[in-house]
């Protein structure tokens, strides 16, 4: 199941429209919606926030639905770059958080039908070429030179998903609002200009991650041989370096059956001894 | 011969280097991204090897220390009372299934130091010091697999030529003899192929030259006048391995000029146990890193048994074409 990150209710809200997902109850602070297949969380506004909500939906699931999970966070950003226009879509391949100086890589995997990149930096409040009446920070031409796109999550989002998640999962996409002009977005600007990216992006969010692929002897035949000797109280090491050997003949003779040993005796084992010369006999016939 | 990047990492100190624009060169439609330190991205926690072998990305960096690493256990340092090694390059552009690489670095991205020269002077001041080195150049990497965009092989075969006490080892699966071949031969380096048999190559040495073409190159190389060693190392126990291994032994006899051959180095699979775990955990489909391997000292490898009987298998295999003394073990 892919999870998608916003900021605000805005940026959220066509996604949530369109897979028709509803409110979780649980007890954190942050709101999660979930369909049957996807879970979409508001983080607030600031890369606390962002990192706290990530955190937060982390700790809801399972490692195991982690790993396979593709975990996004998407929004509007401010540009520096005045020939880029306002619904242009670009991935992010390098964050820096303007606060700590840190630099985040998450690193482009996949194709995509947004071909832009650029990199995103992270500020602290909201920021401005020019001086208005909004009281956003102020930042020279000079200042802003290296910066392409800014917002105020990207680097709390990363720093916390890749705590949680494997870095290859994590993605980040930004759409042009504004160029720095001091100036809020309405939500309905907001809105619109996140509808108008939002279908190929819903494409590729919900596209399987192509490296998650099953893997049988882990789903099925592992789990089948263990509940046939689950009652020989195997040591940890024992059961690893069973399962291991398992592994080792399932790979080599893939065509074959996988030896198994008389499990009418199973039962009837008791000693940690008979434990051990019953497994060291089935790992000599796995190991031809 | 390899797949175009994506993207490339360049340090920012290195952004200017003549060498990182001779690359950047070659890759026109790479997105460039800037980075203070390699490490910043190639380090990165909870990166997947795996995964990242996919679409790996370039990373061009300044190596500013350790210039000289002391020759892993795991090598054979052919009676050489200097054996060091350097790393030019981290990572490799082929897949093989029992490469520690996958184990000793994070990340599956290919770094690329571009600072050579810096290489030379500190070989230099060792050479100084001691007096002779022997250095296997392409240690974490294949450099000759990356010749046409990191042409370090060339400089170094250059530099070697300046250097008569420096004694180079070049090993490599690549056939691209050709962006070397108008160099002089140097009889203080020697050009090592890795060879396996073509099922081998086929099923564990992903992306590699198939075997036929590594013999040819071999050939070439040795009729150019070069020193070429052949590694049968490491010798994989899949099944029907006795006849795969006797006949690509029948195969080197018949397709090269054993007066040619410098050595023939044999060796079977052997791994530090700490990069096993590593690897297996992410990839669960090679039976050959699965074998139930004997541990001893934190090093994984066949049992005594086993290593006997590939040494009794290959080595009377390949005596019948080749010279017993130049035959050598690399990891008895």
């Amino acid at each position: 199941m892919p999870s998608l990150f916003f900021a605000v209710l805005s940026e959220a809200k066509p996604w949530i429209q369109k897979t028709n997902a509803k409110p979780v109850h649980h007890s954190g602070k942050f709101r999660i919606y979930k369909n049957d297949s996807i879970y979409i969380i508001i983080s607030g506004i600031g890369k606390m926030a962002m990192a706290l909500a990530v955190s937060e939906f982390a700790h809801l699931l399972p490692k195991e639905e982690r790993d396979k999970m593709k975990v996004w966070n998407l929004g509007i950003a401010g540009s520096n770059q005045p020939n880029w226009k306002v619904g242009e879509f670009f991935w992010i391949h390098k964050i820096t958080d303007f606060a700590t100086g840190k630099d985040f890589y998450p690193e482009r995997m996949t194709k995509s039908v947004f071909p832009m990149e650029t990199n995103l930096t992270t500020f602290d409040r909201p920021i401005a070429k020019t001086t208005t009446e909004n009281q956003f920070q102020v930042f020279s031409e000079t200042d802003l030179q290296s910066v392409s796109l800014v917002d105020m999550e990207g680097s709390g989002f990363f720093e916390a998903a890749s705590l949680y998640f494997p870095l290859e999962n994590i993605s980040i996409g930004k759409v042009i609002s504004d160029h720095l002009e001091g100036n809020f977005c309405k939500p309905e600007t907001v809105e619109s200009i996140v509808t108008n990216v939002m279908e190929p992006l819903f494409f590729e969010w919900t596209h399987p991650l192509p490296w998650v692929m099953e893997d049988p002897f882990e789903t099925k035949i592992w789990p089948d041989i263990w509940k046939e000797v689950k009652e020989l109280r195997l040591t940890e090491t024992m059961k690893h370096d069973l399962k291991k050997s398992l592994r080792y003949y399932f790979l080599r003779y893939p065509n074959t059956n996988i030896p198994m040993p008389n499990l009418e005796i199973v039962p009837k084992i008791k000693s940690k001894s008979e434990v051990k010369t019953f497994v060291e006999e089935w790992k000599k016939q796995l190991h031809v | 011969m390899f797949k175009s990047f994506s993207h490339i990492y360049i340090e920012e100190t290195v952004a200017d280097h003549f060498r990182t624009k001779e690359i950047l060169s070659k890759f026109p439609n790479a997105i460039q991204i800037p980075i203070r330190h390699y490490k910043d991205s190639f380090n990165r926690n909870s990166q997947n090897f795996r995964i990242q072998k996919q679409s790996p990305k370039l990373v061009l960096a300044e190596k500013k220390e350790h210039f000289l690493y002391p020759g892993s256990d795991f090598s054979p340092n052919f009676s050489h009372k200097h054996f060091y090694y350097n790393t030019l390059a981290l990572n490799c552009i082929y897949d093989c299934e029992y490469c520690y690489l996958q184990g000793m670095f994070p990340s599956a991205n290919l770094v690329l130091f571009v600072n050579w020269e810096d290489f030379f002077t500190e070989t230099k001041k060792f050479l100084d010091v001691n007096g002779s080195l022997y250095l296997a150049l392409s240690y974490d990497t294949d450099l000759l697999a990356l010749e046409s965009f990191f042409p370090a092989t060339k400089s170094w075969i250059q530099f070697a030529s300046t250097e008569p006490n420096l004694t180079l080892e070049i090993r490599t699966k690549s056939t691209n003899f050709q962006s070397i071949a108008h160099l002089t031969p140097n009889p203080n380096i020697i050009l090592a192929w890795t060879i396996s048999p073509q099922i081998v190559i086929d099923t564990i040495e992903h992306g590699t030259p198939s075997l036929q073409a590594r013999i040819k190159t071999m050939q070439k190389t040795i009729e150019a006048g070069w020193k070429v060693r052949v590694c049968i190392d490491p010798v994989l126990r899949i099944p029907d391995w006795k006849f795969h291994y006797q006949s690509l032994a029948e195969t080197l006899g018949k397709e090269l000029n054993p007066k040619g051959i410098t050595e023939l180095s044999v060796g079977g699979f052997r791994m530090n146990l700490d990069f096993l775990k590593q690897i297996t955990d992410k990839r669960k489909d090679s039976s050959i890193l699965f074998h139930p391997f004997e541990k001893k000292d934190k090093i994984v490898s066949y049992s005594k048994e086993e290593t006997e009987e590939i040494i009794n298998v290959v080595v009377p295999s390949l005596e019948k074409h080749f010279d017993p003394s130049q035959i050598n073990l690399s990891y008895p």
